[in-house]
């Protein structure tokens, strides 16, 4: 394999020194201490479901300082939704959960925005609410949470809003292939389970914020501390603004993880209103209960074996319950079949439902649909290698496919690290070994293994600008994001390497609306292959203008030229390379004095070099879930968990956790290591710790970080005991092989730990988070000879 | 209403106009314009808004800002020497790749550089200890408490590898 001299090397995080020296300005520090900011605020609804019979503003508008007080009739009164339009700015009748927007503030201090909405006087009407999915989904469900659903409309895969089940039933997908029926009628083995997620949420650690400032020529810039591209088209289908009449502007965000802009639209709503700037940061609380977290799932798995180990069908049924709105929920139940790739299924049935409640309304984080149905099929799959007396590794290697092959909906696996990946981390468990046991005889120690894809969409494109300046500089525009994960880096590290520059020579312009070219954002684990292939496309451009103008200024062919090192230089004579200034116009034989400055070329005003990657996908079909190319790449790896478990108290502890993933080419390994350590983490977090909890009112009991609690350094293992490999198996698609990796990591975590959960006491815990006293309910329950088990 | 005071923040007094209840996060955020410190949940619970007073790890999000009047005050803006200048935890968290978002570590510096004064080559178990309070969401840790430890032995590798 070639050599690079920055791509693949752990080379210096280009963020990182500002960020060390607390000087990176993220979107949190916009507008501190700007002339005339106004501060806003927003009521949210103390009912899981009502309808709003009076609002009385009069209190609020008279507190010192308040300069609008706005409720649902001065919004726009069409519904907006990503893929279903089901929801408005702020609640125009009905209140649909706890925490649903009902008004908002904006005034002279913080203080003073507080003091107002606790004025808001609102009087509702209670409605019955529901909150448990599978009562909602009842075709005959006496509540009704959106009855004007059937005339909503749908502006993406509107065919998930057919064959829906009931009247709270919002998607439903389907994936056909094969005779399921029949081939579970030939089965050796029936294995069936019911697994179950609760509702989690970001965390990250940058709370939602925004600034909006209003121009004085009718447009507004909105800073966002969410993804730049999928706040930026909300906001212009709520207001119906046209690209030109909203720049928005994001900076390095305080971590991601999927999550999409909240306060926007309120921060531009007020700055409309009133005029001035407008700031909001939402609370820890606010994060909790308006972000759009991850949605609560059960799952129901049903797999067909043969005596000899081989998964001959598998049913899925998933009912998710995504909350009083839909958002991205559609898209992300629909991605959840993604996971079906991962192994040789040849007859398949999936069908999954969006069900509304009266809970917050969900969205996307990292896994996307994927690590919670991992949940479910890779605890199963040690279900199913028990009931066919396989080891559980041996089981999955034995089911796995190879590039090549076709998966379940009909895409070509075209590079698949998976085997490699179990391999490596069952060898560093020294899988087959049992666990040491510790002496005090309440600690039962042992091990489980998962494997796991992460999927990325290939129904996105990404857009890059090279500019090449006079000095050599290679500033590169994109319309990505750098949460942290290390785009930017990544970029740099590209643009180096195509021209043979240090990193020093590349500049990164990005997060602005109305400067970035297009992109999707940073989402579904794409931008190091979308945007890495946009600049790779982009260098070539430039490149080719460059040996053209180099080639005819010296009278050469094109060929001749060999374009680098901040320069060209002749084929020939690689030794003398020409500046970039050598093509500007003050360097033309008929400039005179005046245009010495002059940096511009003699007919264009520099060298830009642009690349669209596109990921050309394939249609889906509606009734039966294949396509031809639905996913661009999956990412594929095992993790292998150690647990110790304490049958007194039910709390687990994970002694170590090993992962192996697949990055087709991994392009920057410390910093790849760095987020997949991240992602293990944020998975134990899930695995044992966070979950949403609701009293029976709907109101959320934990919305702070004292009771959801998120991984601290005393709930990890460290050091070698948190260990990641990262095997690269090249993507032909992939910038120099490379392809998504950023949330692959979190997707197997829950099922090895709850496998090693298993192993160790017997007990299988089939809902997350597999807190001490699901441990011990289940512990009870073993006790009572009633094994929750549905192999045995 | 808002009343002078006079706070010693990175060696330099400062005087500033607060009201009584305001806390030390408010004001250095808002008042002397030190963003390095964050706020991320304040109620005490993440540790983003870390800062050192008289030496020790405080919150300045739940901390009272008269009860910083006549105490040294040291924030992340203070680590640093002239020019920029890094200090070793800097440095050592910039070697390792302990910073992705980077929105916590200035609070996880801060913690580091109260926890190494206190104890200056603290065991694995001691810097998980001693930066319990500090949520990262990012790293899975792993790489902060590598470069803790390589700031308390001062040997830190080199920056490429
Ligand atoms: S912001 Fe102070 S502890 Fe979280
Ligand atoms: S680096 Fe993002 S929270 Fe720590």
């Amino acid at each position: 394999m070639a050599e690079f001299a920055y791509v693949g090397r752990s080379v210096p995080k280009v963020d990182a020194r500002a960020k060390v020296l607390g000087k990176t300005k993220f979107v949190s520090e916009e507008g501190i201490g700007f002339p005339g900011m106004l501060y806003g605020k927003v009521l949210f609804s103390p009912h899981a479901h009502a309808r709003i019979v009076k609002i009385d503003t009069s209190k609020a508008a008279a507190v010192r300082g308040v300069r609008a007080v706005l409720t649902g009739k001065d919004v726009p009164e069409t519904r907006v939704g990503m893929l279903i339009d089901d929801r408005h700015i702020l609640c125009r009748e009905i209140v649909r959960f706890v925490g649903d927007p009902v008004a908002c503030v904006a005034a002279e201090s913080e203080d003073a925005a507080a003091e107002a909405v606790r004025l808001i006087e609102v009087e509702y009407e209670i409605l019955p609410a529901i909150f448990d999915a599978e009562a909602a989904m009842a075709p005959d469900c006496p509540v009704v949470i959106h009855p004007d659903l059937p005339a909503y409309n749908r502006p993406l895969y509107a065919y998930m809003g057919k064959d829906l089940p009931g009247p709270n039933v919002h998607t439903h997908h389907k994936v056909r292939k094969g005779d399921v029926d029949r081939a579970f009628a030939e089965a050796d083995f029936i294995v069936e389970n019911r697994y179950e997620c609760d509702r989690i949420t970001h965390c990250q650690m940058e709370p939602y914020n925004s600034v909006c400032y209003p121009q004085t020529d009718g447009t507004a810039t909105v800073w966002t501390s969410a993804r730049l591209h999928e706040t930026h088209d909300p906001l212009l289908q709520a207001f119906g603004l046209n690209p030109s009449q909203l720049r928005t502007r994001t900076s390095y965000q305080g971590g991601m993880f999927g999550m999409i802009g909240r306060p926007e639209r309120f921060t531009l709503l007020l700055a409309q209103k009133t005029g001035r700037p407008v700031k909001m940061v939402y609370t820890r609380e606010e994060n909790f209960i308006e972000g759009l977290n991850r949605l609560a799932e059960i799952v129901y798995v049903k797999d067909g074996l043969k005596k000899d180990g081989t998964i001959v069908a598998r049913e899925i049924k998933g009912i998710v319950n995504t909350g009083a709105y839909t958002h991205h929920g559609p898209l992300v139940i629909r991605n959840g079949a993604f996971h079906a790739s991962q192994y040789r299924l040849p007859n398949y049935r999936w069908d999954a439902y969006g069900i509304y409640t009266n809970t917050p309304a969900c969205g996307p984080l990292r896994g996307f649909g994927s690590a919670e149905v991992i949940w479910a099929t890779e605890q199963h799959m040690d279900l199913d290698a028990r009931a066919v007396g396989m080891d559980p590794i041996e089981f999955r290697l034995l089911n796995t496919p190879d590039a090549g092959e076709r998966d379940v909906r009909g895409t070509l696996v075209t590079c698949i690290g998976a085997k490699r990946c179990l391999k490596i981390v069952s060898d560093r468990i020294e899988w087959g070994e049992p666990s040491d046991q510790p002496a005090e005889s309440h600690i039962k120690v042992g091990k489980g293994i998962a494997l796991a894809n992460k999927y990325s969409m290939a129904d996105t494109a990404s857009s890059v600008i090279l500019d090449m300046k006079p000095d050599g500089v290679l500033e590169i525009s994109h319309g990505g994001d750098d949460c942290g994960q290390g785009l930017n880096t990544v970029l740099t590290q590209i643009a180096a390497e195509q021209f043979s520059v240090p990193m020093e020579m590349v500049r990164i312009v990005w997060g602005d609306s109305w400067r970035s070219p297009y992109d999707f954002g940073t989402a579904s684990s794409r931008s190091t292959l979308y945007i890495g292939n946009a600049l790779i496309k982009a260098c070539d451009d430039a490149k080719r203008q460059i040996r053209e103008l180099a080639a005819k200024k010296l009278g050469m062919d094109d060929g001749d030229i060999e374009v680098g090192k901040g320069g060209f230089w002749l084929r020939d004579n690689p030794e003398k390379v020409f500046p970039m200034s050598f093509l500007s116009l003050a360097n033309h034989p008929e400039a005179r004095g005046t245009v010495k400055g002059a940096t511009c070329l003699e007919e264009s005003a520099g060298i830009r070099g642009t690349g669209v990657f596109w990921g050309h996908p394939g249609a889906e079909d509606p009734e039966t879930g294949q396509g031809e190319r639905l996913a661009i790449s999956y990412s594929y790896g095992a993790q292998a968990a150690e647990v110790a478990v304490d049958t007194e108290t039910g709390v687990v502890k994970i002694l170590r956790l090993y992962s192996a993933f697949d990055t087709g080419k991994t392009m920057h390994p410390t910093m790849c290591e760095a987020q997949h350590e991240g992602g293990m983490v944020q998975g134990i977090g899930s695995a044992l710790y966070e979950g949403f909890i609701f009293d029976e009112a709907g109101v959320l009991m934990n919305p702070n970080l004292h009771d959801y609690k998120v991984c601290s350094t005393g709930d990890v293992p460290s050091g070698d005991d948190l260990w990641v490999a990262l095997v690269e198996d090249p993507h032909p698609e992939g910038p120099y092989g490379a392809k998504g990796t950023g949330e692959s990591a979190m997707c197997p975590t829950a099922s090895a730990v709850a496998n090693a959960i298993y192993n160790a006491v017997g007990v299988r815990l089939t809902q997350l988070p597999m807190t001490p006293e699901r441990v011990l309910a289940a512990l009870k329950e073993q006790r009572g000879d009633s094994r929750t088990d549905a192999a045995t | 209403m808002r009343r002078p005071i006079e706070l010693s923040v990175n060696g330099v007094t400062e005087e500033v106009y607060v009201e009584p209840w305001w806390t030390l996060a408010r004001v250095l955020r808002d008042e002397l314009g030190l963003t390095g410190t964050k706020v991320s949940c304040e109620t005490g619970d993440c540790g983003a808004c870390t800062v050192n007073i008289d030496g020790r790890a405080v919150r300045s999000c739940i901390y009272p800002v008269m009860k910083a009047v006549g105490k040294k005050i040291v924030t992340i803006e203070g680590l640093s020497g002239e020019d920029d200048s890094l200090h070793p935890l800097q440095q050592a968290f910039l070697d390792h790749f302990a910073v992705q978002c980077g929105y916590c570590t200035p609070g996880m510096v801060m913690s580091a550089n109260a926890l190494l004064q206190e104890n200056p080559h603290p065991t694995e178990a001691e810097i998980k200890e001693g930066l319990k309070g500090n949520l990262c969401r990012c790293t899975g840790y792993n790489k902060i408490i590598q470069a803790v430890a390589a700031a308390a032995s001062a040997s830190a590798p080199n920056k490429e590898n």
